[in-house]
């Protein structure tokens, strides 16, 4: 069933079980009232009868009759007997129907007192009455027809009531229930609008701050998220066939252009050095790109142990200082601790090595002389590695962008790489629970820090 | 650096020696650095031993000699 015609019936139900408990209660009231008004005045007639015949002298049954008939305020089929002690009828007037209950009644109303029955459409009601030492009982008996029929129709009023009410209620409630669902109408027909071709669109923004809004914000920074993966799936996947093709194409041409013609020996050695590197570099980057798609899938399957930091920077700096002779890499370490327990860091060393590694590598190449200056400050429960150089610097807007795989800021176009360093770096530092912040200020230098949380209890 | 210590037995060996030999660190990193590599390479050999290895020299080095 649907939000709309459920909201519906709930709240139809929910008003008419309300009016007609109300109707009930006011139908139940205005019976009773009628009944007792009826009854009072049967009674105060019957008293009235009573009084005229047996306490005033003058009036005899002849003369009441006449008084009664002469009334015109008679009640309808209204009948008043008086009965003597001894049950004997002394006077009656008014309808002459019978009734098969006046023994019964009479012997109830001597020994009980004063009594009201209603006997089929009748109400009846009997009263003693006592004079001079006599006792009578009157029995006044009459049908009350305009309280019967004001019931009836106060019962038609309320009937149709109801049922107009009923229908105005689901009436309004079907489009209460609408309005209210209108947004939710919205959202999903602009949902069902944006497919992969098109997600740059967003949902319209609802300028109430309520429930809706609140949806519609999350809808679009969900969309936004998933926008913003299928633009780095895009540039990864155009990037990474670009990259991979530059050095293909560079290795098919020289060995093209060699094998032209017969060579010295140098030359062809030559030529195979510099193939060489190109396959060396080709080959870091399918790692590299290999190492970030394994820590992006699997990111929990690393074997971790205790790692000396201080030992990793050291290695690093010894790889370093192979691929390239110019590359320079000082390393300072501050407040070392007397105990040594507290260099380890539980980490999968291969990891972190490839993290320091880029980074270190990022800081040489990107600084003037190729030089970097490395910091390993030990804290309470943590290390602080910061990889510093003397570089042009990062500017604000790149800044943001260094972590995103394949990016590459306009002003390195001219160094050799591409792009997947510093996102490795920082998917194993984030594997290892740990943080890594980048600050630079250009003309004078860039600064990466890496914090590590020791291992527990040191 | 226990390495080069046993390479040099008996002779005194500067700190800038040390430093430019083990780590190729050629420049004063003006830190504590070899005394504390020292220091937990003394707890490593020395430290539950009756005699010590590995001795200071005041204002000179390190020597590694029986004593």
């Amino acid at each position: 069933m649907q939000i709309r015609t459920r909201l519906t019936l709930q709240f139809t139900v929910l008003v008419s079980t309300i009016v007609l408990l109300s109707f009930f209660a006011i139908y139940f009231f205005t019976f009773q009232f009628t009944e007792q008004d009826f009854a009072r005045r049967l009674r105060e007639k019957a008293i009235t009868a009573a009084i005229l015949l047996i306490k005033v002298d003058q009036v005899d049954t002849t003369l009441l009759k006449i008084i009664d008939r002469a009334k015109r305020d008679n009640l309808y089929r209204e009948s008043i007997r008086v009965f003597d002690e001894a049950g004997k009828e002394i006077y009656f007037s008014g309808d002459t129907v019978k009734l098969g209950i006046y023994d019964s009644l009479f012997l109830a109303v001597k020994s009980e007192g004063e009594k009201k029955i209603v006997h089929n459409e009748y109400t009846v009601t009997g009263i003693p009455f006592k004079d001079n030492g006599q006792e009578y009982v009157i029995i006044a008996s009459a049908e009350d027809v305009n309280g019967y029929n004001r019931l009836i129709d106060l019962r038609r009023l309320l009937t149709a009531h109801f049922i107009i009410l009923i229908v105005l209620v689901s009436i309004s409630g079907w489009i209460y229930a609408g309005r209210a669902l209108q947004p939710i109408k919205r959202i999903i027909s602009d949902v069902q609008n944006i497919s992969p071709q098109n997600l740059a669109q967003r949902l319209k923004e609802s300028p109430h701050p309520d429930e809706m809004g609140k949806l519609i914000n999350i809808f679009n920074g969900l969309l936004a998220r998933i926008e913003n993966a299928f633009q780095l799936q895009k540039m990864f996947v155009s990037n990474v066939s670009h990259e991979l093709k530059n050095p293909l194409t560079n290795i098919t041409s020289q060995l093209e252009v060699t094998l032209l013609n017969e060579r010295e020996k140098e030359e062809y050695r030559e030529t195979i050095e510099s193939v060489l590197e190109d396959i060396r570099s080709l080959n870091h980057l399918s790692n590299s790109l290999l190492d970030l798609a394994r820590l992006t899938r699997e990111s929990d399957s690393f074997t971790m142990a205790r790692v000396r930091l201080d030992e990793i920077l050291w290695e690093t700096r010894e790889s370093i200082s192979t691929i390239d002779v110019n590359y320079k890499v000082e390393v300072e370490i501050i407040d070392m601790p007397e105990d040594e327990r507290r260099l380890y860091v539980n980490g999968n060393p291969y990891l972190l090595k490839v993290a320091f590694q880029n980074i270190i590598e990022n800081a040489c190449k990107f600084s003037e002389e190729g030089t970097a200056h490395i910091k390993l400050s030990c804290q309470k429960n943590s290390l602080i590695v910061e990889v510093a150089n003397n570089g042009p610097g990062i500017n604000r807007k790149d800044l943001d962008n260094v972590f995103q795989p394949f990016f590459r800021a306009d002003a390195t176009s001219k160094i050799k790489g591409y792009g997947v360093g510093l996102p490795l770096s920082q998917r194993i530092i984030s594997i290892h629970k740990g943080q890594i912040g980048i600050e630079s200020t250009p003309e004078t230098g860039t600064r990466v820090k890496v914090t590590l949380k020791t291992e527990a209890g040191f | 650096m226990l390495e080069y210590f046993l390479r040099n037995q008996g002779r005194v060996i500067p700190r800038a020696e040390l430093s430019k030999h083990v780590w190729n660190v050629d420049f004063d990193t003006g830190t504590n650095m070899v005394e504390v590599y020292v220091n937990y390479l003394r707890k490593k050999i020395d430290k539950d031993f009756e005699s010590k290895l590995i001795h200071t020299q005041f204002g000179m080095g390190y020597i590694l000699k029986e004593s």
